[in-house]
């Protein structure tokens, strides 16, 4: 089980509770799609997808980003057991949306990117290690049911 | 040979012009230190580094962190041949210090988040993609001479 300090906890329920999952959402997999092109490949109904322009005003874009940032708030309120936690989100992204598990970390370099721009010099080192803990125990529960 | 857009050297150039080496420098390198505390293995003669708090004020990470950050001049100069420029400094880093090459991308995660801290919104997607497009040339190139 993953251990967390008390200042951690702290700090992921206050970065949690500044993120306006509205904006981020779509924000992160804009960014995913434009710096990481190849993820395209995942989104083929979401129409149109040719230059960073289109993919940061298409509306399925939008939308799905704030699905998957939505999907986030499951780790936040179960910090003791964030494996469990997403067992069927890992076998649905397995078995059914057959994602490769190395897009998981993709997203999360730009959700942290994101956050660094919002909040400047208050994402600092020790911010940075607790949000990047947090993120790489998500990835590894969504890649818990892989094998 | 890496085909560079003219926006995007456009955008590299400008993220070098505003780029103030001795801040940014030191914060990179601290960062990797406190988030990535594994790597401290490296910097054994460097003194106190126990604490997040004693690894901002070591001066001798502030210095190291602006001599490696000017290390990243060499490839903005001469970006159509960054593999060749660092072929002395893979060497050196390989043979000489030793250091794993899996180190490079975890400096340069950290040096991408104090630039998209200090650039704020103007860290667009756009600018984002050029910026990590470059730093993976550099540290492909920076790995290129280990095997």
């Amino acid at each position: 089980m993953v251990e967390w300090s008390d200042s951690e906890r702290k700090t992921v329920a206050s970065v949690w509770g500044k993120i306006n999952v509205g904006e981020i959402g779509p924000q992160t997999l804009a960014r995913v799609l434009i710096v990481y092109p190849w993820t395209q490949r995942y989104f083929g109904t979401f129409g149109d997808l040719s230059n960073a322009a289109a993919i940061q005003g298409n509306p399925k874009v939008s939308a799905h980003g704030k699905t998957v940032l939505n999907a986030l708030d499951k780790a936040v309120k179960n910090m003791d057991n964030i494996k469990a936690t997403y067992a069927q989100l890992s076998q649905l992204h397995c078995e059914k949306l057959n994602v490769d598990p190395g897009n998981f970390k993709l997203l999360a370099n730009c959700l942290t990117i994101i956050m660094a721009t919002a909040f400047g010099p208050a994402f600092t080192p020790e911010v940075q290690a607790t949000w990047q803990k947090l993120l790489s125990v998500v990835v590894s529960a969504l890649t818990s049911q892989y094998f | 040979m890496v085909v560079w857009t003219d926006q995007e050297r456009a955008f590299i150039q400008d993220i070098f012009s505003k780029l103030n080496y001795e801040d940014a420098g030191p914060k990179a390198l601290q960062r990797v230190l406190i988030v990535y505390p594994w790597t401290q293995r490296y910097f054994g003669g460097f003194g106190n580094l126990y604490s997040a708090e004693a690894i901002k004020s070591n001066p001798m990470v502030a210095a190291h962190g602006i001599v490696v950050l000017h290390g990243l001049d060499k490839a903005m100069k001469n970006m159509d041949d960054i593999k060749n420029a660092y072929a002395d400094l893979s060497v050196l880093h390989s043979e000489k210090l030793h250091v794993d090459p899996d180190n490079f991308r975890l400096l340069a995660d950290c040096l991408t988040i104090v630039i998209a801290a200090t650039m704020g919104s103007s860290f667009t997607a756009s600018v984002q993609a050029a910026w990590q497009k470059f730093i993976a040339v550099v540290v492909s190139a920076l790995s290129r001479q280990y095997h």
